[in-house]
């Protein structure tokens, strides 16, 4: 039993006076292992966010259930944190502050004294790599340091699970590639607890699911659904090499193949 | 050959040489406009002045300077700079302390927003001028006047963009909120209040400028004493110097209070948009 469980999941946007009802996916089913690293890619219009905020419990599906540990999930806790593709930094807030944000003002606030909370924020800075920058705000970042204080913030709250929503979409291709290997170094890092937590990535790109992810779920659009769950079967730790290998190719191609017929069609 | 020599060395000394000099005698003439359009305007002031030869219609710029000193020298005129600008930051907190609860009001509840809207936009075009003889007959010369109609110019720019600061709350915002672990109470305190401290900033910087012209035409007959008093009261008895001098106060006082409500938006929303490029 994986720690988060889909069962006949659906999700049907009501009618609007625009047009008519849609269907953004149906019949998910999906369990996703503790610890594990689960990529969802598919072309845009395949529901893969909505899949995502439905596990955090930001949506309720239209039908079937999403559990986690055996609990329906029926609304957003500090049990699942995320990460998005535009940030969501307090803008009145410090680097710092941010940081601190959920542990300060969640329901959890209690659980620490401020001067754990304190160390907690600390060991994340220097984890990825803010030293220096506590005291800036998010305008004064750049993308890629902005995405790493939204990192830490995540991190420093303590979630089980880390939902990541196409979090280095908005991020020039460098910038990306490197977030992506902090990203690998990070995971399993933390100095409060170092065990690797389940993360569910949602991504447009197959490069980036191939790096990060132990499964990769492929999904399809009109109506949206799953189409595949493909075993990423590189070893670990990875880096730069792991890009030029010839298994991280044929992973590449194989996705491609799968995607390609509903990509050419959502692009038109 | 020998053209080719003089094409490179045109573009040497246009590079190094002339190019330097010419962008900071540019900067030079930019930077001494203001002053020179200051000198000008004196000139055509000291002209006029000069063929109207009636201290009592328009008296020459160094009178007025010289009145400015007198008042500057005795106090008087800090006195009601002190009275006006002290109107002023009352009127002002009063339109924040009403204001800005009404505008977070009118961001999270339709209701509440349904209800006082329609007032606002009937009420909100009148000039606060036009209350001042209804203030006069309700209040009397007073303090109570000024400081009322100061609040009333002020406190709709406040709660107006109180309540789109609030609206304007990205959703990503609240979900990061929401995800991150803070109750709905929680979510208001710490992530729609401060939104609503930029809109209060905005909106009082979009209110003083208002808010000072109605306090000058507020204090001439509703006034005790105050920069607008002042002009009224010289006006009167035809000392156009002094008055004058007021009135350059008055303007001086505006600009001072832009600048002021400025130098707190940074200290209060360092953060702001509003604040972007200055």
């Amino acid at each position: 039993m994986g720690i988060i469980e889909a069962t006949s999941v659906g999700m049907t946007f009501a009618a609007t006076r625009q047009g008519s009802a849609t269907v953004a996916f149906q019949d998910v089913d999906l369990d996703i292992e503790e610890g594990e690293f689960l990529c969802i890619v598919g072309p845009s219009g395949c529901g893969k966010t909505t899949l995502l905020n439905i596990i955090a419990g930001l949506e309720r599906p239209t039908a079937g259930v999403v559990s986690m540990e055996g609990e329906e999930i029926e609304g957003p806790s500090p049990e699942r944190g995320m990460l998005f593709q535009d940030y969501a930094l307090f803008p009145w807030k410090t680097v710092w502050d941010n940081i601190t944000f959920g542990l300060r003002y969640g329901v959890r606030r209690r659980q620490y004294p401020r001067r754990r909370r304190d160390e907690i924020a600390r060991g994340f800075v220097d984890l990825v790599g803010l030293q220096g920058s506590e005291g800036k705000y998010p305008h004064e970042l750049s993308g890629g340091m902005k995405q790493r204080c939204a990192l830490a913030r995540l991190l420093a709250n303590e979630p089980e699970v880390l939902l990541m929503d196409e979090p280095f979409g908005a991020l020039d291709a460098q910038t990306r590639l490197v977030l992506q290997d902090e990203l690998v170094r990070v995971w399993g890092a933390e100095p409060s607890a170092p065990r690797r937590k389940t993360v569910v990535f949602v991504t447009h790109s197959i490069d980036e699911a191939v790096f990060l992810a132990d499964r990769i779920v492929v999904m399809g659009r009109r109506p949206g659904r799953i189409k595949e769950i493909v075993t990423v079967d590189l070893p670990r730790p990875r880096g730069t090499q792991t890009r030029a290998g010839s298994r991280f190719r044929e992973l590449t191609n194989l996705l491609w193949d799968e995607m390609r017929d509903e990509a050419i069609e959502a692009a038109r | 050959m020998s053209k080719q020599v003089t094409l490179a060395d045109n573009n040497a000394s246009s590079a190094g040489g002339s190019a330097r000099p010419s962008i900071t005698s540019r900067t030079v003439i930019e930077s001494a406009l203001p002053w020179v359009a200051v000198v000008a305007f004196l000139l055509v002031w000291q002209l006029a002045a000069g063929s109207i030869a009636n201290a009592a219609l328009l008296p020459p710029p160094a009178r007025v300077a010289s009145a400015l000193g007198e008042h500057i020298a005795d106090g008087q005129l800090l006195n009601n700079a002190v009275a006006s600008l002290g109107r002023l930051a009352m009127g002002f907190i009063i339109a924040v302390v009403v204001g800005a609860p009404l505008g977070v009001l009118m961001a999270l509840s339709r209701a509440a927003n349904d209800f006082i809207e329609p007032v606002v936009e009937i009420i909100r075009p009148i000039s606060g001028i036009a209350w001042i003889p209804l203030a006069l007959i309700v209040l009397g010369v007073s303090q109570a006047l000024p400081v009322f109609i100061i609040a009333y110019v002020a406190i709709f720019p406040i709660m107006l963009n109180t309540a789109a600061a609030c609206r304007g709350v990205s959703q990503g915002l609240l979900r990061a909120a929401r995800v991150l672990g803070l109750s709905r109470s929680a979510i208001i305190r710490h992530v729609v209040l401060p939104a609503a401290v930029v809109g209060v900033m905005t909106g009082a910087r979009l209110g003083a400028g208002g808010a000072w012209l109605a306090l000058v035409a507020a204090e001439f007959i509703g006034a005790p004493d105050g920069l607008g008093f002042s002009i009224w009261y010289f006006a009167g008895i035809i000392q156009t110097a002094e008055m004058i001098a007021y009135i350059c106060v008055t303007g001086f006082g505006g600009y001072v209070t832009d600048r002021a409500l400025r130098l707190l938006q940074r200290r209060l929303t360092p953060w702001s948009p509003a604040l972007r490029g200055i």
